[in-house]
């Protein structure tokens, strides 16, 4: 397996050296070196199925999520998410009596579904499944109809006030297109996100939903999510219980 | 064991009161053209008149109907790509093209009622019946679509809005027939029960089957037979809507005040049941 450049801040110092001005080459370095420890720009895996088709997914392993809620900051940086709505947020349920009790967390996002319901609902095709798997809008098509928003059984989608069309998580595909993961997994402090291609069977996200006990949201609809949780708890999947 | 919410984010409703206006309105549109179409074809030339003041009532109450549609999009000025574009599973996007169509049919029916060219319109008027009945329809079968919402996926949903928009189209065409001839009103006001009583089975069947139900099912038939949702579906709609006007029809079809009393009574229970069903439907958090 070729190993590519271990981060692409590592990239960018290397675009941007000039040989006559080393301060600013050092100054650059250091910072990239600094983010690289930070750990700021996780590369996908490089792919050996590069000629296959790729399938992005996510699997989140709710037993390293501590509920911290960066990734929701996160993506709101990342994707300039107008007030209000979120693409990504972590819904927490807190269930039993002290000392007995304990406190649940559901990371969500769009499940960039195998069979979205919004993709068939939407009349004017504005919203459509890319090759690899990853839901997008057409902004300039979408006439924000809110057909979508409905169909959607996870709620992940909506109206942006700004814009007047559908927005919703887009698995970061500006940053997935460049060879690094998603600002949510890039974020996450316990590494409970990881992302990669479900269809290269080396790939982390492919061992994890083959050997682990998967679940994903309502999955009696037949969407086929491709986010998968481990460990999901049953009072904070699906709809809001008062009780289980 | 009790559990608590501590977070989660719940997006806006996406349909609003505008769709409620909307489904109202195209439905007395789709059911006033029925109205028409069916006393050409089924009733004949003594009907002329009420079928003249159907056959108008019909385009006027579909237009600004359409109108609420275009302003609800987040985006209305865009509205003309769903013609550009075509996506055949969505619902949507065959019933632009149905109501349209329909739109356009029922301008031009209404049109030759009023250049008094009535007697040539009867291919017309087969062709309108079942783009009314399509468009009355669909409307159900858009929100059945939406399979998250446990409210709406029902194969119900469909037939009682079809079922609904024939039973306020006929008493919009009532209350506008003032001057008819009594005879003919009666027989309107007859057709009006039957259509109701088969409204308040299929509304009756929807609700009780909810109820008996368990989980998800029985909790959105607590959110619509309870609180204000309660008092619309159970009060305005079963009661004031279907139970009461079934009651006077069967009693006193002769009468013109209990004419009007039943048909605004039907209206008014249709609206209400619209907007419980659109509304009540996405009372519920998805997720």
């Amino acid at each position: 397996m070729k190993k590519r450049e271990k981060n692409n801040v590592g990239q960018c110092s290397a675009e941007h050296e000039r040989p006559h001005r080393r301060r600013e080459v050092l100054k650059v370095g250091v910072l990239g070196a600094m983010a690289a420890w930070a750990g700021a720009g996780k590369v996908l895996a490089s792919s050996e199925t590069a000629n296959k088709q790729r399938r992005y997914a996510m699997v989140i392993d709710l037993r390293r999520c501590v509920g911290c809620h960066a990734c929701s900051v996160a993506c709101k940086s990342e994707n300039n998410v107008p007030l209000g709505v979120w693409r990504s947020w972590v819904k927490q349920v807190e269930r039993g009596k002290f000392p007995n009790t304990q406190r649940h967390f559901l990371p969500r996002l769009c499940n960039h579904c195998e069979e979205p319901a919004c993709v068939a609902a939407c009349p004017t095709k504005a919203t459509y499944k890319r090759e690899d798997g990853i839901i997008l809008i057409h902004e300039e098509r979408c006439i924000g109809c809110k057909l979508c928003m409905v169909a959607c059984p996870y709620d992940a989608r909506f109206l942006q006030p700004d814009k007047g069309v559908v927005n919703k998580c887009t698995f970061c595909e500006h940053r997935v297109d460049q060879g690094v993961v998603p600002a949510c997994v890039n974020t996450c402090q316990g590494k409970a996100r990881i992302f990669g291609d479900l269809n290269d069977p080396t790939s982390e996200v492919a061992k994890l939903v083959a050997r682990e006990p998967i679940q994903v949201l309502k999955p009696e609809l037949g969407t086929k999510p491709r986010v998968f949780y481990i460990a999901s708890d049953t009072g904070v999947a699906g709809r809001i219980r008062k009780e289980i | 064991m009790e559990q608590v919410i501590v977070y989660n984010v719940e997006h806006h409703e996406a349909m609003g009161v505008l769709i409620v206006i909307y489904f109202f309105l195209s439905g007395l549109g789709a059911g006033a053209f029925l109205t028409a179409a069916g006393l050409r074809l089924f009733g004949g030339e003594k009907y002329a008149r009420i079928e003249k003041t159907a056959a108008i009532a019909a385009p006027l109450l579909l237009m600004p109907g359409l109108l609420c549609l275009v302003i609800e999009l987040g985006k209305p000025l865009r509205f003309l790509n769903m013609f550009f574009y075509f996506n055949p599973s969505s619902v949507a996007s065959w019933g632009v093209w149905v109501i349209n169509i329909f739109l356009a049919i029922a301008v031009l029916y209404a049109f030759l009622h009023v250049i008094g060219k009535a007697g040539m319109v009867r291919p017309l008027a087969y062709l309108g019946f079942v783009f009314a009945l399509a468009v009355g329809f669909y409307s159900g079968m858009l929100l059945y679509q939406m399979h998250g919402y446990i409210l709406w996926h029902s194969a119900l949903i469909p037939v009682i809005f079809l079922v609904s928009a024939i039973a306020s189209g006929l008493a919009v065409v009532l209350l506008l027939s003032g001057s008819a001839d009594a005879d003919q009103t009666r027989v309107l006001s007859k057709v009006l029960a039957v259509v109701v009583g088969v409204d308040l089975v299929l509304a009756l069947t929807e609700v009780l089957t909810l109820a008996w139900s368990s989980g998800e099912k029985a909790a959105v038939a607590e959110v619509i037979l309870s609180g204000g949702y309660g008092f619309l579906f159970i009060g305005v709609y079963l009661i004031a809507g279907l139970v009461l006007p079934l009651m006077v029809l069967a009693r006193q079809r002769t009468s013109r005040n209990v004419q009007v009393v039943a048909a605004v009574l039907v209206l008014v229970g249709t609206l209400a049941m619209r907007y419980v069903i659109v509304m009540g439907g996405q009372a519920l958090p998805l997720s």
